[in-house]
């Protein structure tokens, strides 16, 4: 047996080391090069970094960006808590199936023609703008199209399916008789669900949320075509660098988000070491080691 | 069996043959650097049969993009489309080829064009024009007539606040503005005082904006959609599109005049397929080329050919606004020859148009 595993095991730092610690070394190096008449040129330059902390435009990118992540991504747990807790319990087997596959139906369609067809949604002319009208719910159209708001609702559509699935596979650990123990010892439902259920769909909504700012941070689909470029974002920022060939400009946006992402992947992190789950979790571990 | 090997034998002979035919035909092959549209099958179906040449292309929506993509090649495109402001920059870092002026056909040409200035140096030619357009106003009928925009200013009434479509790139949209400015026939030759004030003339449109568009197919549709009643740096190129889908568009030309945008063809010095190159240009001066290039699906222009204008539908030449040579040289006549900032650094007027993209 170990004879196979010794081999596998060597995939994980070959993965790590190909497509991450490469690609990343070259992201580093390029953001050092300088643009010279609009072709970089190797070099060791601290130029583009300085130029990151002085020019208000990176700036004002990076907080539009970490903005729109955070709010994508905790919006994004928040809707897809109920979800995931109605298709764990509320549903039968049965149909359990029938609701995760409807869920990721969408993801079977291309991304950008989603996007775009999001726009058919929400234009002044659109789907809903015309439903409100007609049920008199409003009397001039809604400026929804080209904002924050279509931003934040193209990004949930893809964000909350997935969170919701992340969030299941955790409450799928839940054993079921705890539930059951804690009715007949007299718990009522909010008790149940505050002391058992929602401790263990934290782990899951800690990935969920994870992968939502990772997705949301760098996303520039929804930006540019529901947002119409008037959230000025990183990934924005991005394509504009590279519109003129500013790679070494473009490398160091890119290893701002990567910054960004670390530090606030580090600051939930700890932040969940401090919950009652990981600390029950962590007492556990000790006993065990006692 | 003998009937069997019969078969057999005849089967490889015809592989054989076809393979040798193939082999004795072989499909040339032409590597284009294009503005997109020019990869529209309408546009490379026609020269692919005639010449049996397949196409293969690399499209841009910017010309700083297509700098940037001619720069870092090596032997890999054999033709290039290009506005004049950037034939000048390419020739004097020898990245273009000369043309032999007698291989091309000129004689129908409207006058302006038969020898443009910006396309010769040194008494040799480097880029055949084949389109143009009109940096000016575009808007929605419905909502503004004739008379608002005879000046640029309605861009910054509130008559059109969160209704004003960007194209996002920077020359045609602050050279129109510097044409409201009164600065034509040289919008982009500006001296720093002048700069100034186009900068805080482009910042105050800011709040009047709807949404900055990548590309122009983008702009296209928000205009057929409603969502953007005004365009600066617009004309025929989408309003024509747009009426041909029955939408209250039109375009005008305001007083203070606008710009031109011109697409021209050259050869790179290390085209890997010069004869090709050579074909495809001539191809594109003739009448049908012309007419297929006037009416491309991502954005419509007027051509230098006037015979193509024959072949033309009066809707489309209504679209247009253009019907003959007159009409085409009384247009010209109002707009500037779009060129790159003289008296600043690309880099300053990009600078200015990303904090005017970031501004909120």
């Amino acid at each position: 047996m170990k004879i196979h595993l010794q081999p596998l095991g060597l995939l994980h730092p070959l993965w790590q080391f190909g497509f991450y610690l490469i690609p990343v070394a070259m992201l580093c190096t390029v953001s050092f090069w300088l643009l010279q008449d609009f072709q970089p040129k190797p070099a060791l330059d601290l130029q583009n970094y300085q130029q990151l902390l002085t020019n208000h435009v990176y700036q004002q990118g990076l907080f539009s960006s970490l903005k729109l992540a955070l709010a994508a991504s905790v919006l994004s747990v928040v809707l897809a808590l109920p979800l995931a807790f109605a298709i764990t319990f509320a549903i039968t087997d049965r149909f359990r199936r029938f609701f995760i596959f409807a869920l990721l139906w969408p993801f079977f369609s291309n991304y950008v023609t989603r996007m775009f067809s999001m726009q058919l949604l929400l234009g002044e002319q659109g789907v809903l703008n015309q439903v409100l009208l007609k049920l008199g719910v409003i009397a001039v159209p809604l400026k929804l199209l080209y904002s924050e708001f279509a931003i934040l609702l193209g990004l949930l559509s893809i964000l909350v399916p997935v969170s919701a699935m992340i969030i299941c596979m955790s409450l799928t650990k839940l054993d079921r008789t705890l539930l059951d123990a804690a009715s007949n010892l007299g718990a009522s439902k909010l008790q149940t669900f505050s002391r058992i259920s929602f401790p263990f769909a934290l782990p899951g909504a800690l990935g969920a949320f994870m992968y939502s700012f990772i997705v949301s941070i760098g996303d520039f689909v929804c930006p540019r075509i529901l947002g119409g470029n008037q959230v000025y974002t990183l990934s924005i920022l991005i394509e504009d660098r590279m519109k003129v060939n500013d790679w070494p400009m473009a490398a160091v946006l890119g290893v701002m988000i990567m910054v960004a992402s670390l530090v606030v992947m580090s600051a939930v992190l700890y932040g969940f070491t401090l919950t009652p789950t990981a600390m029950f979790a962590q007492r556990q571990a000790r006993q065990n080691e006692s | 069996m003998r009937s069997r090997v019969a078969v057999t034998v005849s089967v490889l002979a015809c592989c054989f043959f076809l393979l040798a035919a193939a082999e004795a035909a072989p499909q040339k092959e032409l590597n284009l650097l294009c503005w997109v549209s020019y990869e529209e099958r309408s546009m490379l179906e026609p020269f692919e049969k005639k010449y049996n040449v397949h196409v293969k292309y690399k499209t841009f929506v910017s010309d700083d993009q297509m700098y940037a993509l001619l720069g870092s090649s090596k032997h890999q495109y054999d033709v290039v489309t290009l506005g004049p402001e950037y034939v000048e920059k390419l020739h004097k870092i020898g990245r273009l080829a000369p043309l032999n002026a007698a291989d091309y056909d000129f004689k129908d040409y409207i006058k302006p064009f038969q020898k443009f200035p910006l396309c010769w140096f040194d008494g040799k030619l480097y880029a055949v024009i084949d389109g143009y357009g009109a940096n000016a106003l575009l808007y929605n009928t419905n909502h503004l007539t004739a008379k608002d925009v005879e000046t640029y200013d309605i861009l910054w009434s509130p008559k059109v606040k969160g209704k004003v479509g960007i194209w996002d790139w920077y020359l045609p949209t602050m050279g129109t503005l510097s044409s409201a400015l009164g600065n034509n026939p040289r919008p982009t030759d500006l001296s720093q005082q002048k700069f100034q004030v186009l900068d805080q003339k482009l910042m105050k449109l800011r709040p009047q904006v709807a949404a900055i568009f990548g590309s122009p197919s983008e702009l296209t549709t928000a205009v057929a959609n409603d969502q953007v009643w005004i365009v600066p740096g617009c004309g025929e190129w989408i309003s024509a599109i747009v009426r041909e889908q029955g939408k209250p568009v039109d375009w005008a030309v305001p007083k203070q005049g606008g710009q031109m945008w011109i697409e021209a063809l050259s050869i790179p010095n290390d085209a890997p397929h010069p004869d090709v190159a050579k074909l495809y240009v001539q191809w594109m001066q003739t009448p049908e080329a012309q007419k297929l290039k006037s009416e491309r699906k991502a954005y419509n222009c007027n051509v230098p050919n006037k015979k193509a204008y024959d072949l033309m539908s009066k809707a489309h030449k209504d679209a247009l606004k253009v019907h003959n040579e007159e009409e085409a040289i009384k247009l010209i006549d109002k707009l500037a020859v779009r060129r790159l900032p003289s008296q600043q650094p690309e880099t300053t007027w990009q600078d200015a148009w990303q904090k005017f993209k970031a501004a909120p």
